[in-house]
């Protein structure tokens, strides 16, 4: 079942244009900042960007800031709102369902296909993005001492290669779960309606109203809570040293959200009325 | 829930169960405030702790400003400090070995202080400045806010206010035990300043302060989100200057020069019936301290171009013009802080700036001389 999923997901033509475009937005930066080499005035600007002339290792950094508060959520969105109501819109979920397949069995699958999704789109605009500022940017200032060095930490203290792939491991595997809770409420919106429009706009809803929530003061008591308040934390994996805090607390609380809305998502798909 | 067969509505066991999860999940964050809080112990105790010192700790802080300033031309980074959020991280393993962070979402702004000299590393400038030197009057920083930091200058401030015992909160996992200190000067605006700390180490956990005009709602606070009583260790507090990064280095004298070259007279030796305070020999050109405690004020030259621009900024923010013999000036306002500037007049730009009641700042531009020596 999962291994049918997985085939399915790599078959479609979206989700392979879904990842080519999440990486030619940062490739696009790449080659506009190499060629004017105006980068935005320091605090300005995407995360990273004022530093990634100066050595292209960290444009992968660069990179996932760019594409993290609106293009990623979109193509999960897509992806994971597609999931259960693709099926129901086609035709397929009944016999689907027909096959001796329990639907718990099902909706696992498709988490599982939507969290292989978020991460591989995640690695990709990693990898992508290395490829390009390294050609773009360079290795940095050691280049011309004899190869390829470190990044600089966001506190100065220079990142070794090994600490650069461990912390950009991390990232990754940060950012996947983020992506990965906003594919769990987008699989539940998918059992709610036939529609995979209508499962889309719905994630994208969340993530607006959470983004507007989160510089708001009065709604300081809920911030923790809200899905796209720890988007950022993974910037802290950059800090020497680590500051683990923010990252501990993304971590509950967007491991919360799968759990939560893959359990509202079996408790609807369970007892659902399949009519198409 | 709507049965399968069309029944009435009720809840399946499944949603009961994903109910329930949820519930408990949103429930573990609340739940630390049912952990035990600090004791109520003597005020005069707590204080006197406050006063003595803490033990060297790295821990990571919030500070909170709701001063609502109008924006002032070149500090902006100051004010942002009192009507914003600052995330710093501490490591500070005496007086003369620290270290304080502020955290942005996008870089940090480190700066170290190593035996009586100071590194500044900025990532968004890629550089690391050395500032040799200090000056007896600065603007206010991030290490300003640290809780110990802050709650030390504050007490040392009030050393013969009274204080009262609060009841104890928790904070970054501590039982927290409170003091409050109440300023008795009839003119500052500093209505209370609240400190907890941590029972057996002393340490400074959290640090309210609210004005007058609603003495319920802080208005400055900053608080650990988590803390450790470890000292930090020697390569933490070592500045480090990644390569292509840039490197130069300031005399905190330089102040002095700047300031000497906007020609101000001396301070007068009295303004708003208080007294001013001597800054010792290194002295800066036309800066002057006047009051004590909490109910002092300070007064800054400032070009006139500078000086405009805050009295334009200020009526936008909802300033109040104020009647000067020469020039014009404008007074803002906050729940703590009271800022008058005075323009209009060549070489002539002041800044007014403390916790003191409208009244007295407008008193002390009034008697400011317009310019020359008084």
């Amino acid at each position: 079942m999962i291994g049918v999923e997985l085939r399915l997901m790599l078959r479609r033509r979206r989700v392979w244009l879904c990842w080519i475009l999440l990486c030619a937005l940062p490739t696009l930066v790449a080659i506009l900042l190499a060629a004017t080499r105006l980068t935005p005035p320091p605090g300005s600007g995407g995360a990273f960007l004022s530093a990634v002339v100066t050595n292209g290792q960290i444009f992968p950094a660069a990179a996932l800031a760019l594409v993290l508060p609106v293009f990623l959520p979109i193509t999960v969105a897509i992806v994971s709102g597609e999931a259960i109501a693709g099926e129901a819109t086609a035709g397929t979920l009944r016999y689907l369902l027909v096959r001796p397949v329990g639907r718990l069995r099902l909706l696992t699958a498709k988490l599982i296909s939507v969290a292989v999704y978020v991460l591989l789109a995640v690695l990709l605009v990693t990898v992508v993005s290395y490829v390009v500022g390294v050609l773009a940017f360079g290795f940095g200032p050691d280049a011309s001492l004899g190869g390829g060095g470190g990044i600089p930490s966001l506190s100065g203290a220079t990142l070794t290669p090994v600490d650069v792939v461990v912390r950009t491991g991390v990232t990754v595997g940060y950012l996947a779960l983020c992506m990965l809770a906003l594919g769990a409420i987008g699989l539940f919106f998918s059992t709610l309606t036939d529609s995979p429009l209508a499962a889309t706009l719905g994630v994208l809803a969340v993530v607006v109203a959470s983004a507007a929530l989160t510089p708001l003061d009065a709604a300081s008591a809920i911030q923790p809570y809200l899905p796209t308040t720890h988007w950022l934390a993974w910037i802290d994996l950059y800090r020497d040293p680590i500051l683990w805090d923010s990252v501990h607390r993304g971590l509950l609380v967007e491991g919360g959200y799968v759990v939560v809305a893959f359990g509202a998502a079996w408790a609807n798909f369970a007892t659902k009325d399949v009519t198409s | 829930m709507v049965g399968a067969m069309g029944g009435p509505p009720r809840f399946s066991r499944r949603w009961v169960l994903v109910a329930a999860g949820s519930a408990a999940l949103l429930g573990a964050g609340p739940a630390g405030g049912l952990l035990p809080v600090g004791a109520d112990l003597p005020a005069e105790d707590l204080r006197a702790r406050v006063l003595a010192g803490h033990p060297p700790f790295t821990g990571l802080a919030r500070s909170t400003g709701r001063l609502g300033l109008p924006e002032i031309p070149q500090l902006q980074s100051t004010t942002a400090l009192l009507t914003g959020t600052t995330t710093i991280r501490s490591y500070r393993a005496g007086p003369d070995r620290w270290r304080v962070d502020e955290l942005t979402p996008a870089g940090e702004r480190d700066t170290y202080h190593r035996d009586g000299v100071e590194y500044v590393w900025d990532f968004g400038a890629n550089q690391l400045t050395t500032v040799s030197g200090s000056t007896p009057v600065r603007l206010p920083r991030p290490a300003d806010l640290d809780p110990p930091e802050l709650a030390r200058r504050l007490v040392g401030l009030t050393r013969s206010d009274p204080v009262s015992t609060i009841p104890g909160r928790r904070v970054a996992g501590i039982g927290a035990s409170g003091f409050r200190v109440t300023p008795g000067d009839p003119d500052t605006t500093v209505a209370r300043i609240d400190v907890w700390l941590d029972p057996d180490s002393g340490l400074p956990l959290r640090v309210e302060v609210a004005g007058r005009t609603d003495p319920g709602l802080p208005v400055l606070f900053t608080e650990f989100q988590e803390v450790s009583l470890t000292a930090p260790d020697d390569r933490t507090l070592t500045p480090a200057l990644p390569p292509g990064a840039g490197s130069v280095t300031a005399d905190a004298a330089d102040l002095a020069g700047a300031l000497r070259q906007l020609d101000a007279p001396d301070p007068p030796a009295r303004l708003a019936g208080r007294d001013l305070v001597p800054l010792g020999d290194a002295t800066l050109p036309g800066v002057g301290l006047y009051g004590s405690g909490v109910a002092g004020f300070a007064l800054v030259p400032a070009s006139r171009g500078i000086a405009d621009r805050v009295i334009e900024g200020a009526a936008i923010a909802g300033g109040v013009a104020v009647e000067v013999p020469v020039g014009r000036a404008v007074r803002v306002s906050s729940p703590l802080i009271t800022v008058v500037a005075r323009g209009g007049i060549r070489r002539g730009g002041r800044l007014l700036v403390g916790t003191v009641a409208p009244a007295v700042l407008e008193q002390a531009v009034r008697e400011l001389p317009a310019r020359g020596r008084p």
